[in-house]
């Protein structure tokens, strides 16, 4: 009942007509950032971020995670037209869905590819919505030590199986901590690392680097490319093309399936939207009756991974509304947003900021609606996106990451960090090294710190780490993990042969998104 | 940016030059008889972000005091290091009087003793001060100590826990604050320190009773203390209205010290005296304006006008109270 009275509490809100404009802004934006081949959610995101500065808190999270979700969608449709994902979650959908649209089946996998997606979106947020009141309700038992263990329990999730290898991970996070050095420190207000630079006394701004690395450092890449454009044909989209009986039929089951695999990937922080899209594919390939159909335009391996991957991108903010842990880099752009604005999403803030929370999670709701509506009949519209040139597009973002970075603190200091960072996701990229741990840390490394630091004050010894099974319990976790590559190898010492394990880490590995 | 700035102050110097010329013969004018207006648009840096506190009364006020000096007076917020990277940027500044500051305690009482900045803030031209930040000695109010003497009864005597002070980061004033309520005591209250970012934060560690006591201004709390959550002990600065209503003592009357966090306008050093005391005055009109007074009373700070003069003064008495106290620290600047 209590959640009943949270969900009515988050519509009064969500409903408000400016948050409906926020969701409604957000969802175009996203979409025509998912359909844009080049320009996935996180970097999308990152250069949109310091626009929000000039909203209210909530109405600039709701347009945030509009764009997340929207994205998500957008990168369907450049999937399926033109055979390029917009997006890596999108990867999977091409395989069938741009088969069907060679065989002028286009809009049907387009309808259904919507439809899907709406299930999964809603699925999500359901999760969502059952999971946060029971969650929220131990906010006040996470003290210090209690918030450290679990920070450190979600970081090793996340490094642990975020790339190539684990060492590679920490490493790659461990450079993500260093940037966080410099600045006034937290216990006695002294400058460190800050080589009487005085940009640098407040130290690094979050904003340049991430809009760096993901916005510049892709354009760098995609530039360096020269990937060849494809312009989709608008044949075939119409509505009665989009929406037929039979394909539902054909795939309701499978819509389902998809939605439970997306929601429980999506609340394990780190997998990565890839990993549902290719456990749905598969799962449908193999409960088909005509498994040799996939690969050839068969409409389930449409609509189980884009059911997948909206239910993952929904249920990916239970780890963060309830826990304060990014279950992507995504999120973790997202949750730098929410920083921006003087909140930290976890357990307290959905104590002491119900009305906020539940309004962004109801307006969740509402953005599958809309996206449910601008999918169909816009489709049209949404194909001539696919045709914008890159010498248009590319300086279009150049200029606006630089004025975004220039916006936060007034300070051509964040500028050239911008396109320093730039130019080094650009170069970590074409030599695979794994640049998600670094934003992850760059995030959560402040958060560590004070609660590593206040666990120690409380005490003065440090043993209020481990005052409590919460904490114990997830340092613990975090222990198994890090070291997994070692009871991993005796595992497969004992057994000889390749794990499950093994394989689900592959496939993991290939998800930068 | 800056080159523009001197061409238009190079441009208004000629100007202000051929009027000289024009009316030569006359007796001298004597330029601090004139009562000066800016030539064009007037820039207030607030070091802090937009929506606290200073930021809100600094943009009613310049709103006002635009009208009475006849130009836009346009508020930026330049953030960074608690206030020192807008105020470093308002004292490289030319000193033309279309670059003023609004810059709340800690730049002034505290920051320029720790922290290697690079200039003295006391070089700066002091136009008046436009408020001060209330603070006051809070527990929770599930806790068993009612009054400011059960505090100090627990926290003096041996054997009892260390009680957690929740500060708001850094080295701040509500550190100070704790230092100096502990010295009133005898100095042997048993306390640590418990830093978070303030605000919300502060509040959660000591409802979640990781946090025992804390010094705090309105801001965040305010609203946990009318609902009754937060017990208020003690007001530490030199009155909190809403406190006051509720009958609670005062560490000035109690212990004989007092919180010093005053909020000054500054402009960069050697403005012209004419030019000061146009914006003086300006300042003046803005803060006894009733129509500003009232929206003034939801910031929760204690608005209130002093001259020049007096605000470098009391500035300057914060700065030479808490020295002593940070000496203690060992949180001086090493020379």
């Amino acid at each position: 009942m209590e959640t009943l009275e949270y969900v009515l509490m988050g519509f009064a809100t969500a409903l408000q007509p400016g948050n409906l404009v926020y969701a409604l802004v957000g969802c175009i934006l996203g979409q025509i950032i998912g359909i844009l081949p080049g320009l996935g959610p996180i970097a999308g995101m990152s250069v949109l971020l310091p626009l929000t500065f000039y909203l209210d808190p909530t109405g600039a999270i709701i347009m945030l995670a509009a764009i997340y979700y929207g994205s998500i969608y957008g990168g369907t449709i450049s999937a399926v037209l033109i055979g390029v994902p917009g997006e890596g979650s999108s990867a999977i959908t091409a395989i069938d869905g741009f088969q069907m649209a060679k065989q002028g089946r286009g809009g049907s996998a387009l309808g259904i590819a919507a439809i899907g997606s709406f299930a999964g979106g809603l699925f999500g947020t359901v999760l969502l919505i059952c999971a946060a009141t029971p969650l929220a309700k131990v906010a006040l038992s996470f003290g210090p030590p209690e918030m450290f263990a679990l920070l450190i329990f979600g970081l090793s999730l996340l490094v642990g199986i975020g790339g190539r290898s684990v060492l590679v991970g920490v490493v790659s996070g461990l450079f993500g901590l260093l940037l966080i050095l410099p600045g006034a420190d937290l216990f006695t207000g002294q400058l460190r690392f800050t080589f009487n630079f005085l940009p640098l006394y407040s130290g690094l701004d979050f904003v340049p680097v991430v809009m760096g690395v993901f916005g510049v450092g892709e354009i760098l890449r995609h530039a360096h490319a020269k990937p060849s454009q494809m312009v989709a044909s608008g044949k075939g989209l119409r509505m009665r093309d989009m929406v037929r009986l039979q394909d539902l039929k054909d795939t309701w089951a499978t819509i389902v399936r998809g939605g439970l695999i997306g929601v429980f990937t999506g609340i394990i922080p780190g997998i990565g939207t890839v990993t549902p899209t290719i456990m749905s594919y598969s799962m449908e390939q193999k409960m088909s009756k005509t498994p040799e159909r996939f690969g050839k335009g068969a409409i389930q391996g449409v609509a189980g991974p884009e059911t997948g991957n909206n239910a993952f991108a929904n249920s990916a903010f239970v780890p963060m509304f309830t826990l304060g842990i990014p279950g992507s880099p995504t999120l973790a752009v997202l949750m730098g947003a929410f920083m921006l604005q003087g909140l930290t999403p976890g357990p307290r803030l959905m104590a002491e900021k119900p009305e906020m929370v539940w309004g962004i999670i109801v307006s969740m709701i509402i953005g599958n609606f809309i996206m449910l509506i601008l999918n169909l009949p816009l489709v049209r519209i949404w194909v001539k996106i696919t045709a914008v040139p890159y010498n248009i597009l590319f300086p279009t973002v150049l200029a606006l990451t630089m004025i975004g970075s220039y916006s936060v603190r007034h300070n051509m200091f964040d500028v050239v960090s911008l396109l320093i960072f730039g130019v080094f996701g650009y170069i970590a990229k074409e030599l695979d090294f794994p640049v998600v741990p670094i934003i992850l840390t760059l995030i959560l490394g402040p958060m560590i710190e004070k609660s590593l630091r206040q666990s120690i004050a409380l005490t003065g010894d440090g043993s209020a780490l481990f005052r409590g099974p919460i904490s114990i319990t997830f340092l613990a976790l975090a222990m198994l993990i890090l070291t997994s590559p070692i009871w991993l190898g005796l595992v497969k010492k004992v057994f000889g042969k390749k794990t499950s394990i093994d394989k689900a880490i592959k496939v993991v590995g290939t998800d930068g998104e | 940016m800056s080159t523009k700035r001197w061409g238009a102050a190079a441009v208004a110097a000629a100007a202000a030059l051929s009027l000289f010329v024009g009316c030569g013969g006359t007796t001298d004018p004597g330029p601090s008889d004139e009562a000066w207006t800016p030539s064009g648009p007037v820039r207030l840096i607030i070091p802090y972000a937009a929506g606290g506190a200073t930021d809100t009364i600094g943009r009613l006020v310049a709103d006002h005091m635009s009208r009475t000096l006849g130009k836009p007076i346009i508020v930026d917020n330049v953030t960074g290091s608690n206030g020192t990277v807008g105020t470093l940027e308002a004292f490289n500044s030319p000193a033309d009087g279309l670059t003023i500051l609004l810059a709340s305690g800690s730049i002034q009482v505290l920051i320029p003793q720790t922290t290697d900045i690079g200039f003295d803030p006391f070089e700066m031209v002091f136009i008046g001060s436009t408020h001060e930040s209330v603070a006051g000695r809070l527990v929770m109010a599930s806790s068993p100590w009612q009054t400011i003497e059960d505090l100090v009864a627990y926290g003096t005597t041996p054997g009892n826990p260390t009680l957690m002070d929740v500060t708001s980061g850094g080295f701040g004033v509500p550190d100070i604050a704790t230092a100096m309520f502990n010295k009133a005591v005898g100095g042997n209250l048993n306390y640590r320190t418990l830093p978070t970012d303030g605000g919300a934060e502060q509040v959660t560690q000591l409802l979640s009773g990781n946090g025992h006591m804390a010094n705090s201004s309105a801001g965040a709390i305010i609203e946990y203390i009318k609902s009754g959550e937060v017990r208020p002990l003690m007001i530490e600065s030199a009155s909190w209205p809403l406190l006051e209503e509720m009958n609670i003592p005062k560490s000035i009357d109690k212990y004989g010290y007092k919180v010093m966090n005053p909020a000054s306008m500054m402009a960069p050093p050697n403005l012209p005296e004419n030019i000061r005391k146009a914006y003086e005055d300006a300042l003046k009109l803005a803060l006894e304006e009733p129509e500003l007074q009232e929206k003034f009373i939801a910031t929760n700070e204690l608005v209130r006008y002093l001259n020049g003069a007096d605000a470098r003064a009391y500035a300057k008495q914060g700065f030479d109270d808490y020295t002593p106290i940070l000496a203690e620290f060992d949180m001086l600047l090493k020379k």
